[in-house]
């Protein structure tokens, strides 16, 4: 599929195949459309070129949790959920506000709440329902670490009945339990396998190496490089895990530029 | 929590905005009572009828205002999901500001008759003059939110539309001697109030302007949600 905004398009050409009843996890960098892909695949835009949902179900549920902040700000916290779902049709789901420990902000306006509780809010408006699709953009922004935990425990018992795409930077280890890692550079998603296997490879690392590098002739930010014990090398770029076989592919990185400098151990074998 | 109750909710949470529609006229009305004598007592008749028309001015501002926080409240995503069409929507603010309205009208008539008894005389034309009226300002409030970017471009424009409404409707002021003025729903419903007795042709303009604004504010709204998040 393919979209044009503001009159140049802003991705063509993108095959994207997602595994029904998993976690898919969406990376890549900044503005490349991941938002704009969740809005498409929940039928909220309609693409330039192609379709979506190719062989999805013929009336599909979708969920969509976007990066919006606002909600109805003069309205409590049960108040937000009690009409969110009176309008999804169904009983408010009190149990999920034990969950994220919300029961003690129940009579807090929407106005007041910080940041990362207000982020649980409207994940718990999106979560109280239930999907085949559930698009969620970011939903760990804001989070703390606590609920992190809880919110991937609840996506990977949901992932048994449903379809999750999720786009996020990675930082953390939330995914541990995740399915499958995408990472969209250019114009192709990647389908880099299941990250249990890199966070496996992460824990083993052997060293990590920050280097600088040269992206169109200017000087980039450090590039991280995880190496594991086997020789392995991961490496991460802007908040985006880049798995080291993609690297040499990915057409904005001069990789035969990439120079170590300041270093003060050796250069491991893969990297030479 | 249904629709209505929950912009119910949100409408008295806000105070200011809730004194400035149902509060801002009866201050009015008493203020002038206390200011003039009983000399000027009918003169005072005929403004309080023109205040009783700027308690539904007023409306444009505060149903602006209200649209705006929905425009912007980041939900328009879930509620395309949920099915949720935007007459939905359009007809939950416009049935909990049209009670404002009536709210606001009847307090406001209360005050009139008792400071001027005699000077209001409502029938049933009067009614649904007003009623018409109040809808075409809800309406016009609607639109003026749906194309403004910010709350604050709404706060200013529809605080000039309605000083605009207040000049040319000789209401407060003496009426423009160009036609068309007299036909603005503002001037049309200060008429029969003026003189219950007025022909039917005045309802039928408010009723000709309040559908057309309804409808043009329904198909406006509705395009504009594909932009909203």
């Amino acid at each position: 599929m393919g979209l044009v905004l503001d009159g140049r398009w802003i991705f063509r050409g993108l095959l994207a195949k997602f595994p029904d009843r998993e976690i898919n996890v969406l990376t890549g960098p900044n503005g490349i459309g991941k938002s704009l892909l969740l809005r498409i695949l929940s039928g909220l835009e309609q693409p330039s070129q192609g379709g979506r949902l190719g062989r999805f179900l013929e009336n599909p549920k979708i969920g969509l949790l976007n990066q919006s902040f606002a909600t109805w700000q003069k309205l409590t916290v049960l108040e937000t959920i009690r009409s969110v779902a009176h309008l999804q049709k169904i009983s408010p789901n009190f149990d999920l506000l034990e969950t994220f420990d919300m029961t003690k902000f129940l009579s807090f306006r929407v106005e007041n709440l910080s940041g990362g509780t207000l982020q649980t809010l409207r994940l718990i408006m999106i979560l109280q329902d239930h999907y085949d699709l559930l698009l969620l953009d970011e939903p760990f922004t804001y989070l703390d670490k606590k609920r992190k935990k809880i919110l991937n425990d609840l996506l990977v018992s949901r992932s048994k009945d449903e379809t999750l795409i999720v786009t996020h930077h990675f930082e953390d280890d939330e995914f541990v339990n995740f399915s499958h890692l995408y990472n969209w550079e250019g114009e192709e998603i990647q389908d880099k396998g299941k990250v249990s296997d890199w966070i496996q490879k992460r824990s083993n690392v052997r060293a990590i190496h920050l280097l600088p590098l040269e992206f169109k002739g200017k000087w980039k930010e450090k590039a991280m490089f995880h190496i594991t014990q086997e020789e392995e090398v991961i490496c991460y770029f802007e908040n985006n895990l880049i798995p080291w076989e993609a690297v040499p592919q990915l057409s904005h990185f001069s990789f035969r530029n990439l120079l170590w400098k300041d270093m003060n151990y050796p250069i491991p074998q893969v990297l030479k | 929590m249904n629709f209505e109750q929950r912009i119910l909710k949100q409408k008295f949470r806000d105070p200011l905005s809730l004194f400035l529609s149902v509060g801002t006229t009866p201050f009015f009305l008493i203020f002038f009572h206390s200011l003039i004598d009983r000399e000027t007592q009918i003169s005072f008749g005929r403004l309080a009828l023109g205040i009783l028309v700027f308690s539904i001015i007023l409306l444009v501002f505060s149903a602006g205002l209200l649209f705006r926080q929905e425009l912007d409240n980041g939900l328009h995503s879930l509620y395309r999901l949920l099915g949720i069409n935007s007459s939905r929507i359009l007809f939950g603010f416009y049935g909990v500001s049209l009670a404002e309205g009536f709210v606001s009208f009847g307090i406001s008539s209360i005050f009139v008759l008792i400071f001027s008894p005699g000077e209001l005389q409502i029938g049933i034309n009067q009614i649904l003059g007003v009623f018409l009226c109040i809808s075409f300002c809800l309406f016009l409030g609607f639109w003026i939110a749906i194309l403004t970017q910010s709350p604050l471009q709404t706060f200013f424009v529809s605080s000039s539309i309605m000083f605009l409404l207040l000049l040319f409707s000789g209401i407060l002021f003496p009426m423009p001697k160009i036609k068309v003025f007299s036909y603005l729903p503002t001037a049309l419903v200060h008429s029969l109030l003026l003189e219950p007795k007025s022909n039917l042709t005045h309802l039928g303009f408010l009723a000709l302007e309040s559908l057309t604004i309804a409808l043009v504010v329904f198909i406006h709204f509705d395009f504009k949600r594909k932009s909203l998040l």
